[in-house]
């Protein structure tokens, strides 16, 4: 199995993971219900064994693979990124996977494919919420073909040295660190490359909070609470660890030059 | 009647108590962990608006025959209310903010629902503090005129709740059906033309 050889890496050596029980229980997963312990109560009906991902739209390879064929020549790497929610929380997590760039490259994306369309599970039966009518399912993003190349932007099928818990994302998902943390997509089943931009999820149900590119930036406050500052979790009894937000997530020198000369207060 | 007689208030503090002893106890045993402020603004906030509901529900129960022994908890309730409203403040300036000066600023800067909250907060505790036997008696008609901001506290906290809401709208809904039943059993004539707005 590809877990018995992970590479080290020294992304984020310096940081201190949070704790297996916290970020296994505190989850926003609304597949499986809208409270942060519901993705990890009732997640166990998730089946992630065999798991397959289709590939379509601009490239060269495309179809149906299955993920274990995916990994299986792939080499694993750890990676210890922060997470930051766009509800102003944040965790670390040593995450294990691919740099997604190594994935798509495979599929030979063509010239047209100036974006990277994902899709989580649509099935009511594994994700209960699903059945609730307040979200056009199933969960939809995208990132920019450059974003989705740099070599940040990781496709995780574990974390902690072992594979993802369903609460997680199980089996693979996106870890995009510099963007809030509705960006890094769980579950994923479709994979298009795509000419147009794509609209999410979240850009769906409220276009002036959500925007396509929702980098980390505390100078662009969320229309309704700060993002100036973070809860890193978990928190004292009483007192929570709050600290100052760090532009792209304290990732600038990796990505700033994705988005030189664009306004983002415009492109949030 | 014993039970009812006023001798009974101690206890019934207790029982109004019993939601913040639970919150106190479950936050001090690590049940919210690890995020235990989000959890909490979450919870006192839904008892607050239960006491304001349960509050505003008191004139029109006492229309019942046998409820009319109600009135002379009314004041209870409403306190509560306010009390469950200044605990969710400091819930949300302690463990949530973390008294951190920079995160209160700058929610204060564009966020409307802060006021929104800041507006019922206010309100009941005007009302909290007037209302005392001698604070009636001081304040004459007007004492009247100044706890009917109780219904615009009622609505400030409406407000509160759709404005921030994010995907979720049980709780916006719920309350909001319960607040415009009370109110508009006021408007629609239920009491003495008097006594409504």
């Amino acid at each position: 199995d590809a877990f018995h050889r992970i590479a080290e890496t020294p992304f984020g050596k310096e940081e201190t993971p949070t704790p297996y029980e916290v970020t296994t229980s505190y989850n926003n997963f609304y597949e499986f219900g809208y409270g942060k312990d519901d993705p990890a109560k009732r997640s166990a009906t998730l089946e992630t064994r065999p798991w397959s991902i289709t590939v379509e739209g601009e490239a060269e390879v495309t179809g149906v693979f299955d993920l274990e064929d995916i990994i299986k020549e792939a080499a694993l790497e750890e990676r210890i990124y922060r997470l930051r929610c766009v509800e102003a929380w944040s965790m670390v997590i040593p995450w294990v996977g691919i740099p997604l760039a190594d994935v798509l490259k495979k599929f030979k994306p063509t010239s047209k494919a100036k974006f990277v369309y994902f899709e989580t599970l649509y099935d009511p039966k594994q994700m209960p919420e699903q059945r609730g009518g307040s979200i056009n399912w199933p969960y939809r993003e995208g990132l920019r073909i450059d974003e989705a190349m740099n070599p940040l932007a990781l496709l995780s099928v574990g974390m902690y040295g072992s594979v993802l818990p369903n609460q997680n994302g199980a089996p693979v998902r996106l870890v995009v660190p510099w963007k809030y943390g509705f960006k890094s997509i769980k579950s994923i089943v479709k994979i298009r490359f795509v000419e147009k931009m794509p609209t999410s999820t979240w850009m769906d149900l409220a276009p002036n909070e959500y925007g396509f590119y929702a980098n980390v930036n505390p100078q662009v406050d969320h229309p309704r609470w700060s993002q100036k500052e973070e809860r890193r979790l978990p928190s004292g009894v009483i007192f929570p660890n709050v600290m100052e937000t760090k532009m792209f997530n304290g990732y600038e020198d990796e990505v700033a030059s994705l988005y030189a000369g664009m306004d983002l207060k415009r492109h949030f | 009647m014993r039970f009812w007689d006023r001798k009974e208030k101690p206890y019934l503090l207790v029982v109004f108590l019993l939601p913040f002893v639970w919150m106190l106890g479950s936050l001090l045993s690590g049940q919210y962990f690890p995020d235990p402020g989000k959890l909490l603004m979450r919870l006192s906030g839904i008892w607050a608006c239960v006491f304001m509901a349960a509050a505003l529900s008191v004139s029109p129960l006492m229309k019942v025959k046998h409820l009319k022994v109600l009135a002379r908890y009314r004041r209870f309730v409403g306190l509560s209310a306010f009390f469950y409203a200044l605990v969710h403040l400091l819930i949300y300036l302690v463990l949530f903010a973390g008294l951190s000066w920079n995160w209160i600023r700058s929610d204060l800067v564009e966020k409307p629902y802060i006021y929104a909250g800041v507006l019922a907060l206010v309100i009941l505790f005007a009302l909290a503090i007037s209302s005392t036997k001698k604070m009636m008696k001081r304040l004459g008609r007007h004492w009247k005129r100044l706890h009917r901001l109780v219904y615009l506290a009622a609505i400030a906290i409406v407000a509160h709740l759709w404005w921030q809401v994010k995907s979720d709208t049980s709780l916006a809904v719920i309350f909001s059906v319960v607040f415009a039943l009370l109110l508009g059993y006021r408007l629609l004539g239920g009491q003495k033309r008097s006594n409504a707005f």
